[in-house]
């Protein structure tokens, strides 16, 4: 019988918290949560409800609606966390997916329109991650997350960040950046797979 | 959309960056493509970091709406047969044979139901009643023996033990479910309550691979301390 290994899926993008010691078991956390643990739940969304909103605000700018955002993915974590597969991916993950995915929608079904697009998408990309250049990173994850992201090419760079933060399809990437379809699927994935071999995420 | 481009977007996947019926195209690309599954995995955890640049800490009232929210909210069952014992195992139950503990890995799905529930024959009857069902019988190390009967098409493995020994009190048995990489996790800590007792337990075979059952110090162990005393795969 093979050795249980502590965390399944578990890779460097956990969180490494100022006492690496007091880091919770987010894995252990969900896997309780999905048993109807609320204590568990509550230590949950302690560890994770500033990544959760703060990728709300990005992606769905209103503070308010962000709020909602915020509460509808943790909700969606409580109702399906039985669901959770901890050999697939780490609850950083899993939880996050479930954030972004509700920002994204949200916004997606807010505005069918190009305008969204065309007004604050070319304007915002280079505040989105400038802005957070300015900020001390005082949280090791973050400042690896930033060193990392630095390695990209610019285009790269954009390209993700763009589709990341503001919520876009790549096709509407595309039309922003005036590049061609083939050229975003491109730079997103190969963005992405030099992110992930910089912070030695598992391939 | 041709083959060799559907490769290509598992980056605007892990992105979210599809729209609707590309998504739906990609999931079931994704369906045949172990690789593109495995890298959008891969790209999935690396997309998630890119939270941490914005982390941004909420407002105070946040919490306790969720907290409230999740008190009146119903959790799903896990990914297995929809029964009694699954809807219960939000409070820790004891069931009435064996004093069998709900202990964990609902994950897997696994659904421990007692001689007594009419859910639990039904699928046992189930299992054993299907075309492809398959039973091995194996003795325990130390006395008594199991039977697990396993049915591909019910995606269910019934395990039976029977004539399990008394253990000390400073001990427990311990069931074990194998994950699809072979990793144990715990599935319940249980004292027979008397000779010859039978405890059974079904499995969603969907999600776990095989049984292994050690001897733990009382109260159970996150992982085997033990070499197992019975062990039975059926995947």
């Amino acid at each position: 019988m093979s050795p249980r290994p502590r965390h399944i899926g578990r890779s460097s993008d956990e969180p490494v918290d100022g006492t690496d010691n007091a880091a919770p078991d987010l894995d252990n956390l969900l896997r309780l949560t999905g048993r109807g643990d609320d204590r568990a739940f509550a230590a949950l969304y302690d560890a994770l409800s500033a990544r959760v909103f703060g990728l709300a605000r990005q992606v769905v700018r209103d503070p308010a609606q962000a709020e909602e955002v915020a509460q509808e993915a943790f909700i969606d974590v409580w109702r399906t966390a039985s669901k959770y597969d901890t050999s697939r991916a780490s609850a950083a993950t899993w939880v996050l997916t479930i954030a972004h995915r509700r920002a994204v929608d949200r916004v997606r079904s807010a505005q069918a329109s190009t305008n969204r697009e065309t007004r604050n998408a070319i304007l915002d990309t280079k505040r989105e991650f400038d802005e957070v250049a300015e900020e001390v990173e005082s949280r090791i994850e973050a400042q690896q997350v930033r060193h990392c992201l630095g390695t990209l090419t610019e285009l790269q760079r954009e390209s993700v960040t763009m589709a990341y933060y503001g919520g876009h399809t790549y096709a509407q990437v595309a039309t922003l950046l005036e590049v061609p379809l083939g050229t975003i699927k491109t730079r997103l994935r190969d963005g992405l797979i030099r992110l992930r071999d910089c912070l030695g995420v598992a391939a | 959309m041709t083959e060799l481009n559907l490769h290509q977007l598992t980056g605007a996947y892990a992105l979210d960056a599809l729209d609707d019926s590309e998504q739906s195209l990609f999931l079931d690309h994704l369906d045949e493509c172990e690789s593109c599954q495995a890298e959008a995995d891969g790209l999935a955890r690396t997309v998630g970091r890119l939270a941490d640049l914005v982390a941004e800490t909420p407002p105070a009232g946040l919490r306790a709406r969720v907290l409230e929210a999740a008190d009146r909210t119903r959790q799903d069952a896990p990914v297995v047969t929809q029964l009694d014992a699954a809807r219960r195992r939000r409070h820790r139950i004891t069931a009435g044979l064996g004093g069998l503990l709900v202990a964990a890995a609902i994950t897997f799905g696994i659904v421990i139901t007692t001689d007594q529930s009419p859910s639990h024959s039904e699928i046992v009857a189930s299992v054993i009643e299907a075309p492809d069902s398959q039973t091995v019988n194996n003795a325990v190390t130390g006395g008594g023996a199991a039977t697990v009967i396993f049915s591909a098409s019910e995606k269910a493995s019934v395990v039976t033990l029977n004539n399990l020994p008394a253990l000390p009190d400073t001990k427990t048995y311990e069931l074990w479910l194998f994950d699809s990489t072979g990793t144990p996790h715990p599935a319940g800590v249980f004292v027979p309550p008397a000779e010859g007792s039978v405890t059974r337990l079904v499995a969603d075979a969907e999600s776990s691979t095989g049984v292994a059952l050690t001897v733990e110090p009382a109260g159970g162990s996150d992982a085997p301390t033990t070499e197992p005393i019975l062990v039975v795969k059926w995947t």
